[in-house]
This record gives C-alpha cells, structure tokens and sequence, in this order.
C-alpha cells in the first residue's frame, strides 16, 4: 500500500462536441487535460481557478460521476477506475462529495432522516432503528437537531442544507471527502461556520479533503497542497505556503493578487488580465494562457510548458519563468 | 412525515389548489361521479334493463326523469350504471397508458443514448397513426367488450406520457441530488424509482387526468358507434345511438346523456387544470 491516499496521474476528460443531422463529432472540449496530483492521508489538497477550468469536472471524474476519458485514479493503491462494478460500490464508501449548490443536492421530495440514512440502505448497514439513530447522530456531529430527522429540505437554510449534505457525506467515514465548492452559495457569515465545521470533522475523523474551490482565502485556510487550474490544465501545484508566498505562474500571481485585501490601505499591486478565458473547445496554442498573460514570449504560442519541479514538490508549467 | 409538519409539499398543494374556485368545481363534479358510479344500484330508480312495453319513449316525467328509451327501460336509470363503465374505462384505460408510458419514458430519459434514439423514434412512429381509427381497426378484429376498449385506448395512449415522463428524467438526472445517490453507490432502480420518479409525477398526475376526460369520450363514441359497450349493458355511448335513431320524437335520449359526458369530460378537464396550477414550480414561491 502506498503511503498517498489518492493519487491521480495524467486525468483527462473530453466531452466530443455534436452538430448536425448525424450528430457527428465536430471537436472535442478539454474539460480537464492531463492533471495529476496526489492527496495523502489527513490532509487537504486544494483546487483553485476560474470558472470551468474543469476542477469540477475532475472531482467528478474522480468518484466517476463523469467516467474519463483517460489517465489513473489511484485510491490506496488501486485503480479506481478500473474496478468492477461491486468493488466501485465498495469504494464509494470510502470517496464521498459535498456538493456546491445545497438547494440542488437534497431530493426534495425525502426528509432529512431519509437522505442522511440512505448510504445504511445502499450499502445494507444496521437495521432500520440503528440506521435512524446513527443519522441523528451525524446530524448533531454537524450541528443540527435530532428533530430535524423528519422534515423537508425546504424547511432549511441554505447553511444548514449543506450541513445536511456533510453529514450524509460522511455517515460513512469516508477517507476522501471531495468539496466541491462548498461554500460559495453561502452568505460570507455561513461559509466561516461551513469551513469550520468541514476542519473540525476533519480534526475528528481523520479524513482527507479535495477542496474545490475558486476562494483562494478559503483554500488558504484549509488546504496543506494548492493546485492551480486553468482551462483543464494545471499550472502550478505545490505546498499552500510556497504557493501563496512564491507564486511562479503568472495565472497564479494574477489569482493571489485579486484576493481582497481586509486591510485598505495595504497596497498591492493588482495584476489585471486582458480579455475572457479562451473557449476550452479551440484552446490555444502552445501554453493555454499565452493568450492573456502579461510575460508571454513568442516561444510560448508553440511550445506546451511541461510542468517542472522548482522547489520541493513545487511544480510550475511556464516557459518564462 | 407528520402531521407536526405544516409545510410539506401535499400541504402546500392543497392550500393552493383550494384558491382556484374552477378545481374545486372540477374536484366536486369528479367525486359526485365516483360517488353515483359506486353506489349506483341504490342510487338508480328502477332496474336499468327492466323492460316496460306500456312506456315506450316516454318524455321526463316525475318518475322517469329523463325519460325511458324505445324498451321502456328508465333512462335516468341507465345513465347512472353507465357512469360506471365511464368510470371504469377512463380509470383503467389510462391506468395502463400511464404505466407503459413511465416505463418507457423512464428508461429512455435515465440510459439515454441508443436506448432513447430507438424507443422516441418508436413513439414516433407511434403518433403517426391516427389513434382513433387504429382503435376502430382493432376493435373490429376483436370482441367489442369493455375489457378490449380498455386495453386498446390505453395501448394508444401511452405516448405523451412517454414524452413528458423522458424530459422530466432528462432534466432531473443531471440534478446533484441524483448524483449525491449516485455517489453513495445507489443502484439504477433505487435512482429511478427513489430519487427521480417521486420528482417526475406532478405532469404524469396532470397528464393522466386530462387523459380519463380523452378516454371516456373515446369509450362513448366507441360505443355510439356500435362498436363499444354492447347494449344491454347502458353506457353513456350506446343511449346517444338510441337517441340517434329516434331523434325526431324523443329528444330526451340524446340531450341527458350527451350533458352527462359534458359534464364529466368538463369535470375532469377543470381538476386536471387545477392539479396542474397547484403544482406549477413557476408560481412556486414557498418551496
């Protein structure tokens, strides 16, 4: 058994793109493009960029939500997406999501017991009174009352649904627990208690997170490894601490010094980039981000950075720097 | 799940269906059906196929209604064990449509791909062909009897309900409480039938209800025609055939049974309308 909990090597998705009467394959969008990263025990490994850069996708094709298209999940050693289909329900007991959108993610037509008890009736745990008592134990671990057992999704707050959500994620005791934007439909003064309760779970449990997010502050806060995304492809990886003091990547540079700043008169310079995201079906040439950075060289339209190691598991993709 | 609860859907749904005063006319008309079909024998004045050679064709009276028929026989009488083959008919009919057009639409909208191509393009080969004279083509070949008519309208009538079962799977299976379950390793059926299909019954309920008002117009005109519920047995269809035949001289038998399907397709139609704006997400603020 290898000492990395996940270890996923060279995940790719592409979703073909259709048109016509035949609907033939006219391209292919590179939702995510040859990402690995590896997330040991315990800990914490963020993933940050902008909207569809595909880190979705990849915590997706991770649980295979979405099946890839190609590259390895490892999970303790094993190849995730090559189990059977009775040892992938196995493992599904140990890799659980926390979804974005908690209005989405409960079936509104099931009360919370029902919801948050639902993996003891997949997986045939405990009998029907026990299955009742464990998920109001869970859904006290996450700070909601046993009396709320029996009513619906839309008697909730958006906080306290995602509460709901954690504590159906983790009703298992999951080693991987994929946070998939977790906070970013709440209100600011939620998204500190959701973060909290998410490390205290994690203080108890001993659970690994992926935290997707596109918050560098809260990826700050929780995570031990960043990876940087953009357009399906990663651009830097790294311890957080390296990353967030020494960004290498221009993307990376750009993203920290867009975060707010609490103190109004520190004076950061803002790194402001030209133009949107290019379209992930006709990506660019050479580095995907030549398009809007503000050090590209002409190198950089024709070459593809490879990512290399610039400081202990520090890995930066650019051709520049 | 309680009582202690005061806003579930069912609530919500009810508090709002009670606003709209045409539903609730609807709902009332229906209910008076079910109430006249059950208890016809004791409700009915006279014996429905008691023949009385001395009152041929006699106008409503005190003690016949609506009249009697060119037999004798009471037609108020008639009219109300006819309501239970409407009845019947309407229910079992669209019984069957609706559960062949879950399925169907079921598997198409969940598996997608293949699957959905071959079973859509079935429907709409399906809709091509004129469902009216394709019952009469059928019944035809077969007995004419209320079981035949049953199952054939509902082996016409599935399709829409195919179509409307699909696109609620489409939209919903993308939902993340679909994938939340697919996540916990929940199989294709406990998905289907847990997660989705509770989500996609408020159309089919629409559907299905507009549809018995569809069914028991088809039934009486099967039966006008001749080749529906056969006389002795009273259905609202074969009274209006008598009242063809002796229109001249006995309006009676054409205007009672005609109202009574007026009123019941109306009733139907009115609470399925009511069922479907008490149910409309885009009014839906409390949810």
């Amino acid at each position: 058994m290898s000492a990395e909990l996940l270890q996923v090597n060279g995940l790719k998705k592409h979703f073909p793109v259709r048109a016509g009467i035949l609907s033939s394959v006219v391209g292919q969008v590179l939702a995510v493009d040859d990402i690995s990263f590896t997330i040991e025990h315990g800990q914490t490994m963020g993933l940050v960029g902008e909207s569809g850069c595909g880190k979705t996708t990849t915590g997706r094709c991770i649980l295979r939500l979405i099946e890839p298209t190609a590259g390895s999940v490892e999970f303790e050693g094993e190849d995730i997406l090559r189990a059977t289909p009775a040892r992938m329900r196995e493992l599904r007991k140990e890799v659980q999501i926390v979804f974005q959108d908690p209005y989405a993610s409960l079936n509104p037509r099931m009360t919370i017991g029902a919801i948050v008890s639902e993996p003891f009736y997949v997986h045939n745990i405990g009998r029907k009174k026990e299955r009742v008592e464990m998920a109001g134990y869970w859904l006290e671990k996450v700070g909601l009352g046993a009396d709320s057992l029996n009513r619906y999704p839309h008697e909730f707050s958006g906080g306290q649904r995602q509460r709901i959500g954690i504590a159906r994620a983790i009703t298992l005791n999951p080693k991987l627990v994929i946070c998939d934007e977790p906070v970013s439909a709440l209100d600011v003064s939620i998204q500190a208690q959701v973060i909290n309760l998410l490390m205290d779970l994690q203080g108890d449990t001993g659970m690994a997170y992926l935290l997707i997010s596109h918050d560098l502050s809260v990826i700050q806060h929780m995570c031990q490894n960043v990876g940087v995304m953009y357009l399906g492809k990663m651009a830097e990886i790294g311890p957080a601490t390296t990353i967030y003091s020494n960004p290498v990547h221009p993307y990376t540079e750009a993203l920290l010094s867009a975060t707010p700043e609490p103190d109004p008169s520190s004076k950061s310079k803002r790194i402001r980039l030209k133009g949107d995201v290019p379209s992930a079906i006709d990506p660019p040439s050479g580095c995907v981000f030549h398009t809007r950075c503000p050090i590209s060289v002409q190198d950089c339209s024709r070459v593809v950075p490879k990512l290399t190691q610039r400081s202990p598991g520090h890995f930066v993709a650019c051709l520049v720097r | 799940m309680g009582d202690d609860n005061p806003r579930t859907f069912s609530r919500i749904f009810i508090e709002r269906f009670r606003r709209d005063k045409l539903a609730i006319v609807g709902a009332v008309i229906v209910a008076l059906l079910f109430i006249v079909a059950v208890f016809a024998p004791v409700i009915a004045p006279h014996d429905p196929s008691l023949i009385n050679t001395k009152n041929l064709l006699e106008p409503p009276t005190f003690n016949h209604p609506c009249g009697t028929d060119d037999l004798g026989r009471d037609v108020f009488s008639r009219m109300i064990f006819g309501a239970r083959i409407s009845l019947t008919v309407g229910f079992v009919a669209i019984g069957i449509a609706t559960i062949i057009g879950l399925v169907i639409g079921a598997v198409a909208g969940y598996f997608g791909g293949w699957v959905d191509d071959a079973l859509m393009r079935f429907v709409d080969l399906m809709l091509t062909i004129p469902t009216f004279f394709l019952i009469l083509a059928v019944i035809a070949f077969l007995e004419p009897n209320i079981y035949n008519i049953m199952v054939v309208i509902g082996l016409t009538g599935w399709m829409s309900v195919a179509r409307l079962v699909r696109a609620e799977f489409l939209a919903l299976k993308e939902r993340d409480f679909v994938m939340a379950a697919k996540a916990i390793g929940a199989s294709d059926g406990a998905i289907i039938f847990r997660h989705i299909l509770p989500n996609a019954m408020s159309p089919v309920l629409v559907s299905a209800t507009l549809g018995i008002a569809g069914a028991i117009l088809t039934e009486s005109a099967l039966s006008f025609l001749g080749i529906g519920v056969q006389p002795p047995t009273p259905s609202w269809g074969n009274i209006l055939t008598l009242g063809k035949d002796n229109i001249e001289f006995a309006w009676w038998l054409s205007v009672f049974p005609g109202l009574a399907i007026l009123v019941t397709v109306m009733g139907y139609n009115l609470l399925g309308e009511g069922i479907r704006d008490a149910l409309d997400p885009r009014l839906n603020n409390t949810l």
